[in-house]
Order: C-alpha cells, then structure tokens, then sequence
C-alpha cells in the first residue's frame, strides 16, 4: 500500500528496539547477574520485551503531549531510551547498597546425561518447527477479523501527518472497533515503521518476532526449570506447534504479545529464585515486562495481577529471614516498575480513550440469570475447545501436570497452574455476562484466547517434570550472607 | 549403550508425534499455500477469510482518490448485502479518506454526497491459483476499479 515504509526502514526500526532493550538489559545485569548469555537467544528475546516495554508507554505519551511522530523522532526517543536507561539505573547502582555476584556461574542444571540421539531428535524438530511457523508466516496474508477491525486499524490511523491523533476513535466508523482497548499493542508497529504508517510487512514482522522471542525464552525457562537440554527443546517445539504459532488467525493480534510478556515475567523472575545476588535485577526487569502487560489487552491487567502473586508467593521460603520479609523485599523492586507502566496505561485507558461497548453493556445480571439454566450445555460447547486437534492434546498434559505437580507439592508449578485457572475462569465467566450471543463469542474469540496460555502452561509441565531439589539447610557462609543480603533461596521447582 | 529410560521413550514418542504433524503440515503447506490449514481458519472465521488479497483492491482505489477525499464504495448488489466486510476492510486500507459509506451501486450513486468520490468495484471471479479441494476464493487481482466524480468517470484525482 502507498505509504508504507521500505524495508530498510523496518529493520532500522527493529534495529533501534533492539538497541534499546538490550541497553536496559545490559544496565540491569541481566547478563551478568542472570546468567542470560549476551546476545544469546534469550537475552536478545528479553531485549525485544524490554525494548517495547519501555519504548511504546514512551512513544505513546510522548505523543500525547504533542511530540511528533516521525523518523527522526522515534529514532531519537529510542536512542534517548539507551542513553537514560543506561545513566538511571548506574544511578540506582550507585544509590542502592551492592548485590553480591551470582554464587554460581551457571543458572541451568548441570548437563544430565542425555542420549545423544535424543539431544539430536529434540533440536532437529524444534527446528523443523521454527522453520514451518516463518514459512507459514511468510506465505499467509494477514487476515484475522480482530486484525482489521481493532488491532490493526488504530494502529494505522493513530498517527495522522506525523502526529498522535486519537479523535477517529470516537467516530461512529470505530463504535464496533473496541476504541476502549489498550494502544500499547497498535503501537508496537509504529516503533519499527519509525513512525511510518504500518502494513502487512510491519505486522508480520512484530508476530513474528514475538514468537522467536517466545521460543527462546520458553526454552530457557525450561532449563532453567533443569530439565534436560532435550527435555526443554522437545516441549519447544510442542509449543511451536500449538495454535498460536499455527493458526495465521493470529497474526497481527495481541495474543502473541500477550503469551510472549507473560513468559518473559516469568522467565525473568526464575533466577531470583536460584541466585542470592540476582533479586533485585530479576524483580526489577520482571517488574517492568509485567507493567507492560496491561498495556497489551485488557485481560493482561489481571493477568499481571495474578502472576505478580504467583511468583511471589511461590519463591522459596528457606533461609532464615521470615517469609514476610523475603516478600517485602521482592516487591520493593517489583511493584515500581510494574506500577509505574501499570498507572500509565490507566491514566491513557481513562483520560484519553473514548467509551467502548464493553462485554457487560447492557444489563450483565439478567444476562446471568437467563444463561445459568443452560450452563451445562454451554460449558461444554467451551469444553470443545480443549479438545480440538490442533491443541496437539495439550490440555490433557496440563492436566496430567497438574496432577502430579499437586502430588509432588511442586509450588511454582501449582502457583503457575493456578494463573492458567485463573485466567480460564475470568474468560469462561465473561461468556456468561457478554452483550453477545455466549456461543458465538466462544466460536470467535475461546480458543485464540486459550492459545495465549499455552506457553505459560508449558512452563507448568516443565516445572512439574523438572528434578526435585532438596532444600540445603544453610552453612555459616550461607548464614553470614544472609545477614548481610536475605536468605539465599534453593533452586527450584 | 544403556536402555532408554521411561522419560527418554516418552520424549522420543512426543518428538515422533510432532514430526509427524510437521510433515503433514509442510506438505499441505507446500501443495496449496493458500488452503486453510488451521481448525478455525475453515470454521468459524470462513467468512473473514473470503478473500485474503483484498488489500489489492484497496491499493487501486488508493490510487484513484485524492489525499482527504470522501469516498462512497459501490459494489455488485450480491456484495454490498454484506457491508459491514468491506466497511471494516476500506477503514483499514483507506487511512487517508474518509469512507462515507459501502452500498450497491445503484444506491451509491444516488444517495453520494457531490462532493465524495463513488469508487465502483466490480465482481470478482473465483482465484483459478487456489488447489483443487480448497473452498473458491475470490481473485481480488481481477476486480477492476472505476470512479465516478458527479456522476462522471474518472480515472485519476
């Protein structure tokens, strides 16, 4: 289409968020402390997390204040973001008393010995499977409906003649569009068009960097979690295989972003669990994926809300500082970051957004009322879509882990399961309430929605299989850590 | 070399599987790249999926209006009985026009205001590209488009 920006541009573009992300990366430690391998696969997906976390909140308020929205401008705001991320947290390194280094030198477990033909097996169809998604998503146009009508649309328009400019969001053209949902996700596009105006190559190119990113950080989630090296590359390229990667539906829709963000938080909150001197970078770069949650979709506020307590709430309680203490000190990093993207995203939902017809237009209640009587039925046409085969019978594996995770007293496998739950249960209730017909709004929106947990739903079959750890009881270095630092916590699961 | 334990069997039957689902679907994808492949891409979002190229059209009718002109579309009466398609589809394409409205043509050209361009699109023909077994698609690259100004042909702004 006329307008769209050249390809050069697109990977300047990307090249810039890269940049960014991995300057707040690098300042955070997130090598160093963390064990992610610079420039490895992982480091350079939470680089990408990182990057738009920061930069879009940035590009957005900005905007609204009357910057404008060009090349130049973008390419300015993502250097100042490399810059000032870079200078504050020195500061805060400077201000803050030190963490010690990492004890260990390596966050994963030790390389159990696996067979060779299986270490080979594992990588070559993780492999096959990154290569069927790029193909797939080289060939397919973009086409989903929400793409169109919601996503894609205001990310086209938001920007007219170089500056933010929300008022078509209130037109009668944009009613149907959902004007009320969060923008972070529209404007993602903008920040690798530079400001130019998004097209199918602009879209296509932020899914599928979120879901490379989703890979490599599932995979390194998963050693993380010590499974074996085959272990995590075989239940990659089960994900890989799963709707969000298969269904092209997908494509130019937030739940890529969404599963992606989710992961990330997670991922980046592991080591705190395994490094005495890891805690504070951990929860803070996890504080700030998190924060952008919200920023995604609606539901990434309660998504972020849940995860926040469950990896809270799931960090090991050895050592000899009181539980209380340990968590206190968690969200003394955590809840900065978070809150602070959290309340701008608010501030921007309230203040900037005109109403939308929400899920319980109308009258919610009477609603209930009319469908509990059929609830069964209903709940089983959702039911369905456990089932379909594309799932690749994942959710029967999930339930499997669960099962032996709550057998196994496996806390951050059960804490994670519970955020799957959770969030299932937000969705199946909305169905009861919806201003829509409750089976076309299962056909429509169920199971894409349901895709978006799988990732975090592999991270419980991961953590469920993981080798079980004893709890050391701490040796007087160990003690004499604690007193200076916090306890220092085992690994998990 | 040592037996396989249970969780190395059950890895390698897990690997199998997926190997086996990749190969069906890189040969489908291979055989007819444009077949729906996925669950819901020939269920519930058929409809959506009607006619994947149609940013094409979109392009040529781009192409024929002024920066900031008002736009009526005019289709075939067998399209314009669903509107709501292509009224989603012209305010995606159409960043910089606004679009007053998606009707057949006859009542496109009446009800236009002087000012709007009414931009006929014409039916498109089934894709002959798309494999045998594949549901008919419309070859967007058929279609032809021709606006009107005050009632007049007109071929460019």
């Amino acid at each position: 289409m006329a307008g769209e920006p050249t390809l050069l541009r697109l990977l300047a573009g990307t090249a810039l968020v890269f940049a960014a992300g991995a300057s707040v990366a690098g300042a955070l430690g997130l090598g160093r402390r963390l064990g992610f391998m610079p420039w490895g696969p992982a480091f350079a997906a939470l680089a990408w997390v990182l990057g738009f976390s920061l930069a879009v909140p940035l590009l957005l308020l900005s905007g609204l204040a009357g910057l404008p929205i060009r090349p130049w401008s973008v390419a300015g705001l993502l250097l100042v973001l490399v810059l000032g991320s870079w200078l504050l947290v020195r500061w805060l390194a400077r201000a803050a008393p030190a963490e010690p280094e990492p004890t260990a030198a390596e966050p994963r477990a030790a390389a159990a010995a696996e067979p060779r033909w299986l270490a080979i097996a594992a990588r070559a169809v993780l492999l096959a499977a990154l290569a069927l998604f790029v193909w797939k998503m080289a060939v397919w146009p973009v086409w989903g409906w929400d793409h169109h009508a919601m996503w894609g649309v205001k990310a086209r328009r938001m920007v007219v003649e170089g500056r933010l400019d929300l008022a078509f969001l209130a037109t009668e053209e944009m009613r149907d569009a959902r004007p009320d949902r969060p923008l972070g996700y529209s404007a993602a596009p903008l920040l690798l068009t530079l400001g130019g105006l998004p097209g199918e190559r602009a879209f296509k190119l932020l899914h599928l960097g979120c879901g490379l990113a989703l890979l490599a950080l599932l995979r390194e989630g998963l050693l993380r979690l010590r499974l074996g090296t085959s272990a995590a590359e075989a239940l990659t390229a089960w994900a890989a295989a799963l709707p969000l990667f298969w269904d092209t539906e997908a494509v130019g829709q937030a739940e890529m972003p969404l599963a992606l963000w989710a992961v990330a938080t997670t991922v980046l909150l592991l080591p705190a669990h395994a490094y005495p001197g890891a805690r504070r970078a951990a929860w803070t770069a996890g504080g700030v994926a998190l924060g952008f949650l919200p920023w995604i979709k609606q539901e990434g506020l309660t998504l972020a809300a849940l995860l926040a307590l469950a990896l809270v709430v799931a960090s090991p309680r050895e050592g000899r500082s009181t539980w209380w203490r340990l968590r206190l000190r968690e969200l003394h990093w955590l809840l900065p970051p978070a809150f602070a993207l959290t309340g701008a995203s608010l501030w921007v939902y309230f203040t900037q957004l005109p109403p939308g017809v929400g899920f319980t237009a109308g009258d919610p209640l009477a609603r209930l009322s009319e469908r509990l009587p059929e609830a069964a039925s209903l709940l089983a046409y959702m039911g369905r879509s456990f089932l379909l085969p594309d799932a690749l019978g994942f959710w029967f594996a999930f339930a499997a882990a669960v099962a032996a995770a709550l057998w196994r007293r496996s806390r951050l496998a059960l804490a994670l399961a519970a955020v799957v739950a959770a969030q299932v249960l937000i969705y199946t209730a909305s169905t009861f309430i919806v201003y829509l017909p409750p089976r076309a709004h299962v056909d429509a929106a169920f199971s894409r929605i349901l895709a978006a947990l799988m990732p975090l739903g592999m991270l419980v079959i991961g953590a469920t299989l993981a080798p079980a750890q004893e709890t050391p009881e701490p040796g007087p270095e160990q003690a004499a850590q604690e007193v200076a630092t916090g306890p220092v916590p085992a690994v998990l699961p | 070399m040592r037996r396989p334990s249970f969780p190395e069997l059950a890895q390698a039957a897990l690997l199998v599987g997926l190997a086996a689902v990749l190969a069906l679907r890189g040969a489908g994808l291979a055989r007819d790249p444009l077949r729906p492949s996925a669950q819901r891409e020939h269920r519930f979002f058929n409809w959506a999926w009607r006619e994947p190229r149609v940013g094409v059209v979109f392009a040529e009718v781009e192409a024929v209006l002024a920066p900031g002109e008002p736009v009526m579309l005019a289709l075939a009466a067998r399209e314009a009985g669903d509107s709501r398609w292509w009224s989603f589809m012209a305010s995606y394409y159409l960043t910089r026009n606004p679009v007053l409205g998606v009707k057949a043509r006859r009542a496109a050209r009446t009800s236009a205001p002087p000012d709007a361009a009414v931009v006929l699109i014409t039916p498109a023909k089934p894709d002959p590209a798309v494999g045998p077994g594949s549901p008919a698609r419309p070859d967007s690259s058929r279609r032809t488009v021709q606006v009107l100004r005050h009632g007049r042909r007109a071929d460019s702004p």
